[in-house]
């Protein structure tokens, strides 16, 4: 009985010691197999939604509610685009669920749960399939940076991971950035007939936005070249990067940019003379202004680089919806301006025209429209490379 | 004896009020807002300056928030139009507010009616209620988020 290393203490003791531990367990520990893109599983576990943590407020709204948006794990995880998400749970029961349908209110709580549709599912096992234009992606935002520097012969920003599209050389470089024209929307008013000017150019790539798609996160990308992650605007709300923009190259070598704005300045534009366009004529729009201010910057002599902002595509898709007639009718306009300013450029420019994300229907407060999911109208852009 | 002790104790506590007194008053800040433009005197006010301007009260007023619920909250400062009259501002179309952060926005006319330079929120310095978005704030009642510059720096007024 030497052998013996355990006191003497009454079964019951050890019986309520054993439950204790295996209800910490319980309440600790929670594993999902996240399956990406590539076939290949991630397991999901309280380690990753502590690293997750700092995305809880903006995706609650409000801080201190544990829950993350299930696109949120998604995306980081390799998933860029979801047409359908099949769970199955811990009983080994498969669901699948209409992304476009469910997105928004799909969640992941702390304790391990995930909220999908109003039901709480313990997951074991998760996977996302794409639609079938995923495979149509040939480009990203991140490559607008790099081809935008290659073609004034400047290096790329530093932290940029995009490509260059084309090795054509230019003495100068219009940026069109056409908010909340995603890819599908632009297939529609291309068939619908509302963009002549448009149509009349080469068939866009598909290109890629990142999540959340979103103006402010989608600009950083689009200066940068690099993802979030690696530029540091990663939620909605941030203004700057402290990573080197095409704009901080360009000064750099000397070259002049100028930036036509709406309104509001979405992104911290340094380096760039900017130029904000306010709606003084009260008509309810500032693409107009816009117009009128890119064609007087024009008039007095074509700078390096000139980034134009069309924002009311955005403005109206959020107030009446997409693929409504105040909607289409801004559409309408944008293309005409585009035709404009495409008049009114000197030879030897590249254009570079691409929108920061897409836009699909809700039915929520104060809008009936949105961009906010890994959706195929949200998350896929277009993406136009012409030389003039 | 005992009436000493009752003297120290005054003494004690009117020094505990003169500290106290002292912390509910205005946090020193460095910080500048400037107003240029279409102004017959550009001005640069200090954070201190702003403190010292009469006070507009604005109560239980709406902000519109393009992402979550929108807001209601009550905040004090210097209303626009004394800072304005000021610098001698007589007419103008709309003003161009810019963050600290590079973010601007022009502003119309119509949407500053009774804004003000806000120091404070629901009573509570900025700078101490929200350090991240102040210490000053331009509001602008009833209008979308994106027109209450936090952190704002300047307001050029365009004729």
């Amino acid at each position: 009985m030497n052998g013996r290393t355990f006191p003497r203490l009454p079964s019951t003791i050890y019986r309520l010691l054993l439950l204790c531990l295996f209800l910490a367990g319980c309440a600790g520990g929670w594993q999902t197999t996240l399956v990406g893109p590539d076939g290949t599983g991630a397991v999901i576990s309280r380690a990753t939604w502590r690293e997750l943590q700092a995305f809880v407020a903006e995706d609650r709204g409000v801080t201190g509610d544990d829950y993350l948006l299930l696109e949120r794990v998604l995306y980081q995880h390799g998933h860029h685009l979801i047409e359908t998400l099949t769970v199955t749970d811990s009983d080994g029961v498969m669901r699948t669920f209409d992304w476009d349908a469910v997105a928004g209110d799909a969640s992941w709580q702390k304790h391990g749960a995930l909220t999908i549709a109003g039901e709480t599912l313990r997951a074991s096992r998760i996977e996302g399939q794409p639609p079938a234009l995923a495979d149509a992606v040939t480009t990203s935002l991140m490559d607008i940076a790099p081809t935008a520097a290659a073609a004034l012969g400047l290096p790329a920003p530093a932290q940029a991971t995009g490509r260059v599209l084309t090795e054509t050389r230019a003495s100068h470089v219009l940026l069109l950035f056409l908010d909340a024209f995603g890819y599908v929307r632009y297939t529609e008013a291309r068939d619908a007939g509302l963009i002549p000017t448009l149509r009349a150019l080469a068939e866009p790539a598909v290109g890629s936005t990142v999540y959340p798609p979103s103006t402010a996160v989608a600009s950083a990308v689009l200066l940068t070249g690099a993802p979030p992650a690696i530029n540091g605007a990663e939620l909605r709300g941030t203004r700057t990067t402290e990573a080197e923009t095409l704009f901080d190259v360009a000064a750099r070598a000397g070259l002049r940019v100028v930036a036509v704005e709406g309104n509001a300045l979405a992104f911290n534009l340094r380096n760039a003379e900017v130029i904000l366009s306010g709606d003084r004529d009260g008509d309810g729009r500032t693409d107009d202004n816009v117009l009128a201010n890119t064609l007087a910057v024009l008039e007095d002599g074509m700078p390096d680089i000139l980034w134009v902002h069309f924002h009311g595509i955005d403005d109206f898709g959020h107030t009446y919806g997409p693929n409504t007639p105040e909607e289409k009718a801004i559409i309408a306009y944008v293309d005409a301006a585009v035709g404009e300013i495409l008049t009114a450029l000197p030879p030897d420019t590249l254009v570079l025209i691409v929108a920061d994300h897409g836009m699909h229907t809700v039915q929520e407060a104060g809008r009936l429209g949105n961009h906010s999911a890994l959706i195929a109208r949200d998350m896929l852009v277009p993406v136009w490379v012409v030389v003039k | 004896m005992h009436k000493r002790r009752n003297w120290s104790w005054i003494l004690i506590g009117l020094g505990l009020l003169i500290a106290l007194s002292a912390c509910a008053g205005a946090p020193r800040v460095d910080w500048t807002l400037e107003i240029s433009g279409a102004v017959d005197t550009p001005l640069t006010l200090d954070y201190g300056t702003l403190v010292q301007l009469p006070e507009t009260d604005l109560e239980d007023i709406l902000m519109q928030k393009s992402l979550g619920e929108d807001e209601i909250g009550s905040w004090s400062g210097p209303s626009l139009d004394l800072i304005f009259e000021r610098a001698g501002v007589s007419d103008y179309s709309s003003v161009t507010a810019t963050a600290a952060d590079g973010y601007a926005i022009e502003i119309s006319r119509d949407e500053l009616q009774n804004a003000i330079i806000a120091l404070k929120k629901d009573g509570t310095w900025i700078t101490q209620a929200e350090p991240d978005r102040g210490p000053i704030r331009l509001v602008c009642p009833e209008t979308p988020a994106n027109r209450w510059v936090f952190q704002i720096q300047k307001i050029q007024v365009n004729p």
